[in-house]
């Protein structure tokens, strides 16, 4: 059974349509990645499946149950939301940070710390723990709220660019925590801008584009030519990465003097 | 920066709170000596010290002082127990309730339900005057201060300034209409002051500062989640909403009953918190309990100050507070307008 399904999920403000019709359904253990242009509906979509914002068509379902149906308290034991920015400004600890992930499970102090230190050596932020939060860079930041979402142990995440800001050393890391995740029954959707890291981690890639899915699959099906190039509005090639079975998107350039 | 162990923070407040309590007993017109002051406490809970004192010395120091020192205690536990509460649930350090209205309108209720019930400074008809008006100007900040359910800092500001100045206007107005006899009225409640403080003030105030100081606390996990961004404390399971409404609710009606027994009092729940924040860090299980203590100590501190400064005359103690906390609250905002890079 799928833990999160969108079933025909459109989303309107006024006049603008900014979700159509979007189908999904994401099982245990897979890591699917979305992609798509600016303004394709990403982060909207994420926000819907999170039960932040109520569609305006269709159903949201988590572990079957409509989303709308199922207290916040319950919603915060299933699924955790990494969002795209992060606005903590009080000088809280990155220790105290993560810890307050652990806040739905109501449990003791001690539990929450051993957490804690658990997902801060998965996120390489252990070294950080008695750093204050609005000191850090931005790429820190992302690690540490990524820790704290971690620390909420729920099966389910959803996850907006959780590699937003974040070196290459970092960006490799962060995707290979999640996939290691996933592989332990965990459900991730994660947001991506770069597709050749969504291509190489996640087992399944959503194409969107203008508030509609324009294809979804394993990233050899999806991740070609002709669907990504009208997608982006500009001329790609696919290749095979040297080194690992997954396809390498490039561009090609239109101007003479690359390509 | 390194922040202070919990003990040692709350050890300290507490070693401060005795201390100026102290001194507020036995400063004044009237010599009355640490031994006196100690001698006539006892005394009145039945233990004879045999300390020797005057009549005058017992009835200054239990009819006058030691209500005064305790409605102190009460007013400023409850400005800074609100302020610190303010600032977490609208996200936003210079949240004071003087700067965001709240006082005002709560100065403006008192001075409409004293004059309409043709009361005195220091009867009931204060503490439920200073309430609605305080929970009116609260609701109607919050109003315009919210945008796509976002709390923006610098609307926050404006619609308090914009609040406060129509509250001070009404007290004004009513201060030019008002007879002689309702003037001193109308002026206590907007400069503030201790000196009309008796028991039954103090009975008619210390329940809201005491449901306050007492309920606030256990909204402290809330109220951190809550700094993470409201999206994200919901996230976590909290109703932001129904959290929003219970904090600005308690530390609202605190903020009203202590404006009504002493006037608007500013800056404290500014000054306070972000002390305390700056030794112990923004953790609300520390820094409401903390801020209620400092807050406390700061208010009876004023107030020594106040009555003893320029005797035998007596300085509005919001008048002393202003003067301390202008200067803070400007250095306040250039910090935030340095680290955020704007004044949003």
């Amino acid at each position: 059974m799928s833990i999160c399904a969108a079933v025909g999920v459109g989303y309107e403000v006024g006049d603008a349509t900014l979700l159509h019709g979007v189908d999904l359904a994401v099982a245990a253990g897979d890591f699917l990645g979305i992609i798509g242009p600016n303004g394709a509906g990403k982060t909207t979509l994420l926000e819907v499946l999170a039960g932040e914002l109520a569609p305006t068509n269709g159903l949201v379902e988590i572990d079957g149950c409509d989303i709308g149906e199922i207290t916040l308290r319950e919603l915060s034991l299933r699924r955790a939301v990494l969002p795209q920015h992060h606005l903590l400004q009080f000088a809280f600890r990155c220790l105290d940070v993560v810890m307050m992930g652990r806040y739905p499970h109501e449990g003791s102090e001690a539990e929450a710390r051993a957490v804690a230190d658990r997902v801060m050596i998965e996120t390489d932020t252990a070294h950080l723990a008695d750093r204050l939060y609005p000191t850090l860079s931005g790429g820190e930041q992302t690690r540490v709220s990524l820790g704290r979402v971690l620390a909420q142990s729920t099966p389910l995440l959803l996850l907006d660019e959780p590699t937003g800001s974040l070196d290459l050393r970092h960006q490799e890391l962060v995707m290979g925590t999640l996939r290691d995740l996933a592989e332990t029954g965990v459900a991730v959707v994660a947001v991506l801008h770069d597709i050749n890291l969504a291509a190489r981690f996640a087992n399944r890639i959503m194409i969107m584009d203008r508030g509609s899915v324009r294809a979804i699959g394993s990233p050899d099906d999806v991740l070609r030519p002709e669907v990504l190039g009208p997608v982006y509005g500009i001329d790609v090639t696919v290749v095979r990465h040297p080194e690992i079975d997954r396809p390498l998107i490039l561009p090609i350039g239109d101007d003479g003097r690359a390509g | 920066m390194r922040h202070l162990s919990i003990t040692a923070l709350f050890a300290s407040l507490a070693l401060a709170l005795v201390a100026v309590i102290g001194l507020g007993l036995a400063m004044g017109a009237v010599e009355i000596g640490p031994p006196q002051v100690l001698g006539i406490l006892l005394g009145h809970i039945g233990i004879d010290t045999g300390i020797d004192y005057s009549s005058t010395q017992d009835a200054v120091l239990w009819s006058i002082r030691l209500p005064r020192v305790a409605l102190g205690v009460a007013v400023g536990a409850a400005l800074g127990v609100a302020g610190a509460a303010f600032q977490g649930i609208f996200r936003n350090p210079l949240a004071d309730p003087h700067l965001i209205g709240i006082s005002s309108g709560a100065a403006l209720g008192s001075v409409v339900a004293v004059l309409l019930l043709g009361g005195l400074v220091g009867s009931v008809a204060g503490p439920i005057g200073g309430i609605t008006g305080g929970l009116g100007a609260g609701m109607a900040v919050y109003v315009l201060a919210r945008h796509e359910g976002r709390t923006e800092v610098v609307t926050l500001v404006l619609a308090g300034l914009a609040v406060a100045a129509i509250g001070s206007a009404g007290a004004a107005f009513l201060s030019v209409a008002a007879d002689d006899a309702r003037l001193g009225s109308v002026l206590f409640y907007s400069l503030g002051s201790l000196s009309v403080a008796t028991w039954d003030l103090l009975w008619m105030t210390l329940p809201f500062v005491a449901l306050a100081v007492i309920a606030l606390p256990l909204t402290a996990r809330r109220l951190d989640l809550v700094l993470l961004g409201e999206r994200e404390a919901a996230h976590l399971g909290v109703d932001v909403e129904r959290t929003r409404i219970l904090v600005v609710g308690l530390a609202t009606a605190a903020v009203g009953a202590s404006v009504a027994a002493a006037g608007a009092i500013g800056f404290i729940g500014l000054l306070v918190p972000h002390g305390v924040r700056l030794l112990a860090g923004p953790g609300h299980r520390v820094l409401l309990p903390a801020s209620a203590i400092g807050g406390a100590v700061l208010v009876v501190l004023a107030d020594v100050v106040a009555r003893t400064v320029a005797l035998p005359l007596e300085v509005p103690i919001g008048l002393l507070t202003a003067m301390v906390g202008g200067p803070v609250f400007l250095m306040l905002l250039g910090r935030t307008r340095r680290e955020h890079g704007g004044w949003g």
